[in-house]
């Protein structure tokens, strides 16, 4: 009797159990909809992974033209006067067309986008540009001169305050206009006539060309801009740009979805029919989304390179970046250079390279890394060469390197325990490796064991503003443009380094124009590098796996990394 | 019990009040800044942000504004996202959130039940062991586990569910097995050793010598005595229903409450961790006062004491 009942209960509670479940149903079928959430995007039988065979060599265009892509963090909005996310920035050029877009292979030409051409005087300060005929908004208004122009004077306004308002200052009468010194129509940005611009910089500007060409001169729409304000580019409606593709869907903090654009000047030559991003940085989920051909790529940390440095679709880039040990001069123990040049001695670089980075080769002997213009047009980092050396496994050298420490700490009366506490090392999370081999480091070679410490970057941030870290590993330098300026330039700007040569030479190199700049900049770097306050680390990688089926995407060193405009998806 | 009501009202606002306050000032004791800007962004651009968001005013002017902002619940827009408040965010991921957790906990407390009630009556059998086993697992298994292991393989090696995203119904499975799992366990093993108790009590020998029915006597006084701790964790654990799943939200990418928490302490959005931080003590204060009134309910003991 018992044990019947008890069977009778169990069975009961299991019925009681699966319809409850059953009408769990429903009711998840209707929330996505209350919740607000675009009701198209509920289509369940085309999600999960298509099996299309990629092996197929026949090279037919695929019917669908989907790039599937995923980003790490959401850009705080689709404006590309206002963002300062890497990764966005590639976003950015495939809605709001680029004055210029990068051309040849590593992106270093210029081709015509929203501009037909751009002309300059002889030393540099005034730029003109010839906006393209015919070319239109998503909305199927003309682009004009006026919304160009008043693109560069939303950027600074300083009651909107960009993030980036900074990387116009080139421009004349920026900061002040900025600092509502001066009005917007002071500023050296105006109209000739209908299709021509023409903006003065202040000193005389190089790399103005390059700038151009950056996805933070792609113009807005001054309509769309004047309505929004600082919230254009923050949902779907409140963008109206002139790229290749158009925002169409856009679930904040979880993917976006770009279509077409057929109001492009140039649609007649892109072929995607839509890219289709998911913003998630869970590794696992990338993984698997790769391997099920829901992403047309994806990037290689160097905890996944090993897996995948053979596997098909396996490409290497060079990004133009340097990143190196900083010194803070103001610190008691590191403002002696003697102590500082110890340290660098016993920093084994290629080991560095070889053993955290994967990649020996990756070594940076200067603060320059290699793609960057030099003299007659040559490479800077091939001119000027290896600035430091690798003497880390040299026995004379190491002995000097113990002998410098000792005298350093003589000259301030200190001993090896006190500078053990003197200063620490600093580095962010996915620096820790490299802080920890560089600690070993000088372990082994000058017996001083200094702490490290891990800190967010919006931590450290500041502290490298304000001049208040020690040590900070793993930091780095990328510049927006091909110009070693763009590499040292920040050492000058930050003021930290109380050098009145240094100033000087670097005031000086503002003043000049073509290969005598850039012999200025080549004494600056040399000089730098002498104090041993920037030890360089290595240069930097990006390394990806693609699909077989994606072709023509480009992938450049500098500035935004995509151009997804000419990519295909064949069978 | 009206003024107990009122008593309970008053404390939840004087906890509401030291919270904001202690979030406040440590907030802005930690170093660092809120704002998406790169190394060389020039003092006069950094000027501008901090003066567009009030964060130029001494720390007891901004404090005084945000105070009064939050009595009349305003509790500010982000500092990264262009646009998006806090109100606006907690509207819009709750729901969400919602249905994940409150997913997990229902079926996790209703499987768990089942499983922990059929081991407690076959104690020592087979259904007793399995509970056993998976009340460990459930427990010493984090759910990123769990979660990306169920991920890999009924998404990614069987494809029979979407690896990620918020799309549609078949997208919720996942995160609400991923919710569920830890649930099934911990009620499974509480409604078991509540109900071992339980049968173990005088009641149950007078219920039997009364003469009820077997299938009575498990009813009306095993499972509803049983019931009453599975009452206490409720409240609690409807507060985290609603406060989001993180880890899962971040695995299975579900943009509720809890991813914007995440997203909101990575990027040191100041008004956001405030604004989500009193949002969400305010419901775990909710949902213990409403529990307490509840408990009275189920518990007649409790009602008559008071």
């Amino acid at each position: 009797m018992k044990g019947t009942m008890r069977k009778w209960l169990g069975l009961g509670l299991a019925v009681i159990m699966l319809i409850s479940l059953s009408g769990c149903g429903p009711t998840k079928e209707q929330k996505p909809a209350d919740t607000g959430q675009p009701a198209e995007t509920g289509k369940p039988a085309d999600t999960p992974a298509k099996e299309e065979k990629p092996g197929n060599t026949e090279a037919a265009p695929s019917a669908e033209q989907v790039l599937k892509i995923s980003i790490r963090n959401e850009p705080g909005a689709l404006d590309p006067w206002f963002n300062n996310n890497g990764e966005a920035s590639s976003i950015m050029v495939a809605l709001h067309e680029p004055l210029l877009r990068p051309d040849g292979e590593n992106g270093e030409k210029s081709k015509p986008a929203l501009l037909e051409e751009y002309t300059y005087n002889a030393d540099k300060t005034v730029h003109t540009l010839k906006l393209r005929k015919g070319a239109k908004w998503q909305d199927g208004s003309e682009v004009t001169a006026e919304d160009i122009v008043y693109s560069f004077q939303r950027a600074l306004d300083g009651t909107l305050a960009s993030e980036k308002a900074y990387q116009y200052y080139e421009i004349l009468n920026a900061e002040a206009v900025f600092k509502g010194e001066k009005k917007p129509e002071e500023l050296g940005v105006k109209q000739l006539d209908g299709q021509t611009i023409e903006i003065t910089t202040t000193l005389p500007c190089d790399y103005f060309e390059e700038m151009l060409k950056s996805s933070g001169m792609a113009p807005v729409q001054k309509k769309a801009a004047e309505e929004h304000k600082d919230l254009y580019g923050s949902e779907v409606e409140k963008i109206v740009a002139s790229g290749p593709f158009k925002l169409t869907e856009w679930t904040h903090k979880n993917s976006m979805v770009l279509e077409r654009n057929e109001n492009y000047w140039d649609a007649d030559n892109v072929s995607l029919n839509k890219i289709e991003i998911t913003i998630t940085n869970d590794a696992n989920s990338i993984i698997g989304m790769y391997q099920n051909q829901e992403l047309s790529l994806m990037r290689l940390g160097s905890d996944l390179l090993e897996k995948y440095k053979d596997a098909k679709g396996f490409s290497t880039h060079k990004r133009l970046k340097v990143t190196f040990i900083e010194f803070n001069p103001r610190n008691e123990f590191l403002s002696n250079i003697k102590i500082r040049e110890a340290l660098s001695i016993a920093f084994d670089r290629k080991q560095f390279a070889g053993k955290i980075m994967k990649n020996e080769k990756l070594a940076a002997y200067g603060l320059v890394p290699y793609g960057v213009k030099g003299e007659k047009d040559g490479d800077f980092r091939e001119q000027q060469g290896d600035m430091v050396v690798d003497s880390a496994t040299d026995p004379a050298a190491l002995e000097r390197a113990k002998k410098l420490l000792e005298e350093g700490l003589k000259e301030l009366g200190k001993d090896k325990a006190e500078l053990e506490k003197g200063f620490v090392i600093q580095c962010l999370e996915f620096g820790k490796l490299q802080a920890q081999a560089i600690q070993n480091m000088w372990k082994e070679s000058l017996g001083i064991e200094i702490p490290v410490t891990v800190l967010e970057f919006n931590i450290i941030l500041p502290m490298l503003q304000k001049g208040t870290f020690d040590c900070v590993i793993g930091g780095g330098q990328d510049s927006p443009y091909r110009d070693p300026q763009g590499f040292m330039e920040f050492i000058y700007a930050e003021g930290k380094w109380d050098n009145q040569e240094f100033k000087q030479l670097v005031e000086k190199a503002h003043n000049q124009v073509g290969d005598e700049r850039i012999a200025s900049w080549k004494k600056i770097e040399k000089m730098v590098l002498d104090n041993f306050i920037y030890i360089p680390q290595v240069y930097a990688e990006n390394n990806w796996v693609v699909q077989d089926n994606v072709e023509g995407i480009h992938i450049y060193p500098c500035g935004y990394e995509f151009d997804y405009k000419d990519v295909k998806i064949m069978k | 019990m009206a003024k107990y009501v009122l008593r309970r009202f008053i404390s939840m606002l004087v906890t509401l009040f030291l919270i904001a306050t202690v979030t406040f000032f440590l907030m802005h004791m930690i170093p660092g800044q809120p704002f998406e800007v790169t190394r060389e962004t020039p003092e006069s651009v950094r000027k501008s942000l901090e003066v567009k968001h009030g964060l130029d005013k001494p720390l007891w002017q901004q404090y005084l504004i945000y105070m009064n902002n939050i009595a009349h619940l305003d509790f500010g827009i982000s500092m990264k996202y262009k646009g998006i408040s806090v109100i606006g965010e907690v509207a819009g991921g709750m729901p969400i959130s919602a249905i994940i957790g409150f997913g997990g906990v229902v079926i996790g407390c209703l499987i768990g039940s089942v499983l922990g009630s059929v081991a407690a009556l076959k104690n020592k059998g087979f259904v007793d062991y399995f509970v056993i086993i998976l009340a460990i697992l459930g427990v010493s298994i984090p759910n990123f586990v769990f979660g990306s292991l169920i991920q890999r393989y009924l998404a990614v090696e069987w494809k029979l569910f979407p690896i990620q995203g918020y799309k549609g119904v078949q997208y919720f499975v996942l995160p609400i097995l991923a919710a569920s799992f830890t649930n099934i366990a911990y009620y499974a093993r509480m409604l078991r050793s509540s109900m071992l108790d339980v049968m173990r009590q005088d009641y149950i020998y007078t219920a039997r010598s009364k003469g009820l029915s077997e299938n009575e006597i498990v009813r009306k006084h095993m499972l509803r005595n049983s019931m009453l701790p599975l009452v206490t964790s409720l409240g609690p654990m409807c507060a985290g229903v609603l406060t989001g799943n993180f880890v899962i939200e971040k695995i299975f990418n579900i943009p509720g409450i809890g991813q914007s928490m995440i997203v909101s302490i990575q990027n040191f959005d100041y008004t956001m961790i405030m604004g989500l931080t009193i949002i969400f003590s305010f419901i775990s204060v909710i949902c213990y006062f409403v529990v307490d009134i509840v408990y009275g309910i189920v518990d007649p003991r409790i009602r008559i004491s008071k």
